[in-house]
């Protein structure tokens, strides 16, 4: 009898403790989920079944209710949230800016949220189209055709300032994001492919910036930078860099957060390259050269690897690096550094400098964000997602494992001692927002070539 | 380790699609495995006998990375050779290596430097755009050596990068040898001149 009520005791642990485990587990994907649940009909009627079973479950086992409440909570927030997520979106302009940046924290773009965008022809005449962001290039060119009042078939292509074309493909979603800094998004149809220039705009800044911020100290552009990158990094979703790794055409998903956060990157190095190039003086050109070093040093003392590393980039860009004249006038003190800073850099036994630097390191991190993302992509090429149609868990602990990378990087929030108690210097946040780059290496080049001809 | 130990830093370029990456972990792992963990340091190292020498590989890919241009270059610098990958069944990865030639000899400011060309995907051939011919005549012209190759199907995976051993190693000692033999880029590649297939 006793031993009969034992086992019976044993049974009611056994299935209380399963019960506790599922709802946990419920619990916890929701919150890696966040509002990304939101989007799915789906889940939040999952959540919402789930819920009215689990309620059901605590009559009987009343040891579950303390979990219950959370349950709800999080039930009731997905359920508002995609009632009110249907009618309530963001507006964006071009450049993904919500317009009103100075008055409040950036927020993540949501797929739903709308962007108006131009989108050029061939003549250079534009049509301003309005969509959800997670639009396919199909939905794209038919509300361009619209607009025009066509019923060609038109492709959808970026054109970037060097005149290469990319046309996308029509189940690409969210394009827009992954333009180069000075692309543009061209509707043409296919026979107008060989007329399609990039318009003068695209060229980029004839002129360097250097007067807006010779006079700020390095500290404070490498603060405002990284403020900045804090921003778009706070913003992207851990589940972009899945979506991105295993093909966001293939989940319908956007990737705009990191896009956008990616395309920093980018934007960084080319204003380090402009910068230099279009700077006719000799002296004043190391100056900046000076100066970039410095702002790079100080992007690593806040630890912000990736405007780092792109900093450092772009003055190891060739046509910053031939510049012997001006690397010669350099002090010694800042060739060291710099030399230093390269070999950080240097990706060879798998960046191993880096990786060892970054180990190193508390949190709050921004990682170079370029290898993160080469190292997911192989994580998945690399290793096969079923065996024997089973799922190859090794891989998926792999590609966890690099998503809590990112997740350790962001464990602290990113507070320094702002270096400008005193002052905002809100010319200088709004000048690291709009960085005016020429990104066409050609010019580029020539443009250093100009300034220091090949010695022969 | 020993000080006389032969290095090459191979660069492997491409547009994204093209299964660059596929090519490099099918050369660095020479059997199956289910956990190839690429952030540890040997996870692009392979070491190989090639024409009886052991020669320590360190390969870079950049795969995944495509959309940052600008970090191209700066990888090229390093780079001892080169591995350019496209895509037997995508013209649009052709136009696009021919320019990452061009752009491999502005960044190395030289008229020829070892390259192999690789064509992949071979395994494709209904959907082959690129004939073998087009890309053999593009290679000749600009004196750079042609395979095809699949990573899918493992041929001509070891090849292309063994290949590659050879071209720098002649190269590097061309450039070691008095200016007196100097020679263009064509010559060089001459002693290679027929297609390993």
């Amino acid at each position: 009898m006793a031993l009969d009520a034992g086992s019976e005791q044993e049974k009611l642990d056994y299935t209380l403790n399963n019960k506790r485990r599922v709802i946990r587990l419920v619990t916890q994907w929701a919150a890696v989920h966040g509002y990304q649940l939101q989007e799915e009909d789906a889940s939040v009627a999952f959540l919402q079944e789930f819920f009215m079973a689990a309620s059901d479950d605590a009559k009987a086992i009343p040891a579950i209710r303390d979990q219950l409440t959370e349950l709800g909570r999080i039930v009731k927030h997905n359920t508002e949230g995609a009632r009110v997520s249907q009618k309530k979106h963001k507006v964006l302009l071009r450049q993904f800016s919500m317009g009103n940046e100075k008055l409040h924290k950036r927020q993540p773009i949501k797929g739903n949220d709308e962007i108006l965008f131009k989108v050029y022809c061939c003549d250079h005449t534009y049509t301003t189209i309005r969509v959800p962001v997670a639009t396919s290039v199909t939905e794209v060119t038919g509300a361009v055709a619209d607009k025009l009042g066509s019923a060609e078939d038109l492709l959808l292509v970026n054109l970037s300032s060097a005149g290469e074309k990319l046309i996308f493909k029509p189940n690409d979603v969210s394009v827009f994001s992954t333009l180069s800094p000075n692309g543009r998004l061209f509707a043409c149809r296919r026979d107008q492919l060989d007329s399609l220039t990039p318009l003068p705009e695209q060229e980029g800044p004839s002129t360097g910036s250097l007067a807006s911020f010779e006079l700020i100290s390095s500290k404070d552009v490498a603060y405002h930078m990284t403020a900045y990158d804090w921003e778009l990094f706070h913003c992207v979703h851990e589940l972009e860099l899945l979506y991105h790794t295993f093909g966001r055409q293939n989940v319908k998903k956007t990737t705009v957060n990191l896009d956008l956060f990616l395309r920093r990157f980018n934007e960084i190095q080319f204003w380090v390259i402009s910068e230099v190039c279009l700077c006719s003086q000799l002296s004043k050109r190391v100056q900046l050269l000076k100066k970039f070093i410095k702002i790079a040093a100080h992007c690593k003392e806040y630890r912000n690897l990736n405007a780092f590393f792109a900093v450092i980039m772009g003055l190891s860009n060739p046509a910053v690096s031939r510049l012997s004249q001006t690397w010669e006038k350099l002090p010694s003190k800042f060739k060291k550094f710099y030399s230093e800073f390269e070999n950080l850099m240097d990706p060879s036994r798998n960046h191993r400098a880096y990786r060892l630097t970054v180990a190193k390191l508390e949190p709050p991190i921004i990682p170079f964000m370029p290898l993160l993302i080469k190292d997911m992509t192989f994580t998945h090429e690399g290793n096969r997602t079923f065996i024997d149609s089973l799922v190859n868990f090794e891989k998926m602990r792999m590609i966890a494992n690099t998503v809590k990378t990112m997740r350790h990087c962001r464990s602290q929030p990113f507070s320094p001692d702002s270096p400008l108690a005193s002052k905002t210097h809100p010319e200088v946040r709004t000048y690291v927002r709009q960085l005016n780059v020429i990104d066409n290496q050609r010019t580029l080049t020539q443009l250093s070539h100009e300034l220091e001809p090949r010695r022969s | 380790m020993s000080a006389e130990e032969e290095r090459f830093k191979l660069v492997v370029v491409g547009g994204g699609g093209v299964g660059k990456s596929a090519l490099t972990i099918q050369f660095i792992q020479s059997y199956f495995v289910s956990d190839y963990d690429p952030t540890i340091e040997d996870s692009y190292t392979k070491i190989c006998t090639v024409d009886g020498k052991e020669t320590r590989l360190d390969i870079l890919d950049t795969a995944g990375q495509e959309e940052f241009g600008a970090m191209r270059e700066q990888y090229m610098r390093s780079g001892e050779g080169f591995l350019l990958v496209f895509a037997l069944n995508d013209r649009g990865s052709y136009h696009e290596v021919q320019k990452f030639h061009t752009q491999v000899l502005r960044v190395k400011d030289r008229d020829d430097f070892p390259i192999v060309l690789v064509g992949n995907k071979a395994d494709l051939e209904q959907q082959r755009v690129i004939s073998r011919e087009d890309a053999q005549a593009f290679a000749s012209d600009n004196g750079i050596h042609y395979m095809e190759s699949s990573a899918k199907n493992r041929y001509n995976v070891d090849e292309s990068f063994l290949e590659l051993v050879k071209i720098i190693r002649r190269f590097q000692e061309m450039e070691s040898t008095p200016p007196a033999a100097h020679h263009t880029g064509k010559q060089k590649s001459g002693g290679c001149p027929c297609v390993l297939l």
